[in-house]
């Protein structure tokens, strides 16, 4: 039998076999260039220039080569690799993104218009924000809520969003960002009211 | 952000193919982590490149193809280094000089000063793993003509090697016979009262070693006139 007609986990099975490389370089050859194309794309999306590109594609088959061990076969080996080209990807963007430190949570309280500062606890903190994402799924349209987690969880850059999700729009993320700040303050404001009624009718019962 | 309830990767691959559970359901509805981990890895599966990303995924692919600077450095191939490259290890030069010095210090108590002017070393044969060098061995008023050893059973070849006591090799080379030759050049670095020293390693027709003989040391000590 071929490599060629081998599946892609029977070649990890293989490589494994083999003893890894010299003699099981054959089977991952054959198994990582069925991802080149895969990985190229998601690469170029993600660094939006073509040597940019190429460069985080090499780390991402560097990186999935040197882990190929731990593949344990519980998912497909193309999820696998995702996991590999998207965890080693978003952290290059993050360190490519460095001014954005401490964004995350941070903005996600001032769309509460708060400061962490203004919170009397952690506890409160960190209340608001499971509040502020609770919203995002009840508030937002998805992908809405997708640019919002990748561009403030992930800390991808918007022009990297723009090009992973695919959006044709002139302005790409931003736009999605910025209708969905409006929805999630106008949100707050109404979960502000209620939770000050509750407050209200509370002391009026004491 | 992700929570402790998100769904993990072949969770998420359960839910591309339609095979999720009802509890992955029911977390995916409210969890935009988990949904936007769902649209990525569509993304990354079935994405096909648009018009004007196929040239650039190309240009990546073919980069990837030619350049394995990602692939881990391969291993070296299981060839056994020659038997010297170990001499070059402090502590076998230090075991080999201090084996020639105790042999030169054993020549001046035991052997006979008045002979030559000098000490003779030890010119008994060293024998190891069945692999014996036979001659030269011990002093020698010339420089030898050929270097000679018994044959190794089951051996094919033989590799051979001249040094000096620091491990520097002089001369080396591989033969099918049991004696070879010393070229001129060798048998001109084998100057007057320097000790030196010369082993045989043996292998099998694969190329497989079978084992190296002791060090056999000789020196020249020209005839005083």
């Amino acid at each position: 039998m071929t490599t060629t007609a081998l599946s892609d986990e029977e070649l990890v099975a293989k490589y494994r076999e083999a003893g890894g490389p010299p003699q099981g370089t054959p089977f991952a050859d054959e198994l990582f260039s069925r991802h080149y194309s895969r990985v190229a794309l998601w690469c170029l999306r993600i660094a939006g220039d073509r040597d940019a590109a190429a460069d985080l594609a090499q780390e991402v088959f560097s990186r999935a080569w040197m882990n190929l061990d731990h593949f344990r076969g519980e998912s497909k080996f193309t999820t696998w690799l995702y996991t590999v080209a998207r965890n080693h990807c978003f952290n290059s963007a993050k360190k490519a993104e460095r001014s954005r430190e401490q964004a995350t949570d941070a903005e996600t309280l001032d769309l509460l218009g708060n400061t962490p500062a203004a919170f009397d606890s952690a506890l409160e903190r960190a209340q608001m924000i499971e509040v502020a994402e609770g919203m995002m799924s009840t508030e937002l349209t998805p992908i809405e809520a997708q640019v919002m987690t990748l561009h403030f969880s992930e800390e991808l850059p918007l022009d990297a969003i723009s090009r992973l999700l695919r959006m044709d729009n002139p302005s790409g993320a931003k736009a999605y960002v910025v209708s969905a700040k409006r929805k999630l303050k106008a949100a707050v404001e109404r979960w502000r009211h209620s939770q000050s009624a509750r407050k209200g009718a509370s002391h009026e019962g004491i | 952000m992700k929570g402790s309830n998100c769904l993990t990767a072949d969770q998420l691959e359960a839910v591309m193919t339609g095979l999720d559970t009802a509890a992955a359901k029911t977390h995916l509805a409210s969890c935009a982590h988990c949904q936007t981990e769902v649209a990525l890895m569509r993304q990354f599966v079935e994405a096909e490149p648009s018009a004007e990303e196929v040239t650039a995924v190309r240009q990546i692919e073919r980069r990837l193809r030619s350049e394995p600077a990602w692939r881990p450095a391969q291993p070296e191939p299981n060839v056994r280094p020659g038997w010297w490259s170990l001499l070059f290890t402090r502590p076998a030069m230090g075991f080999v000089m201090a084996g020639a010095l105790a042999l030169i210090v054993a020549g001046v108590w035991l052997g006979n000063p008045s002979r030559l002017g000098v000490e003779p070393i030890d010119s008994g044969v060293t024998r190891a793993l069945g692999v014996e060098g036979v001659e030269p061995t011990g002093d020698l008023d010339r420089a030898p003509s050929s270097l000679r050893w018994r044959a190794t059973p089951n051996a094919a070849s033989y590799e051979v090697a001249v040094l000096d006591i620091e491990g520097k090799v002089l001369w080396n080379a591989k033969s099918m016979a049991t004696e070879l030759a010393l070229p001129d050049e060798a048998r001109a670095s084998m100057l007057d009262r320097k000790t030196l020293f010369w082993r045989v390693s043996a292998f099998a027709a694969q190329g497989a070693p079978l084992g190296s003989g002791a060090p056999q040391l000789f020196r020249v000590v020209l005839p005083a006139h």
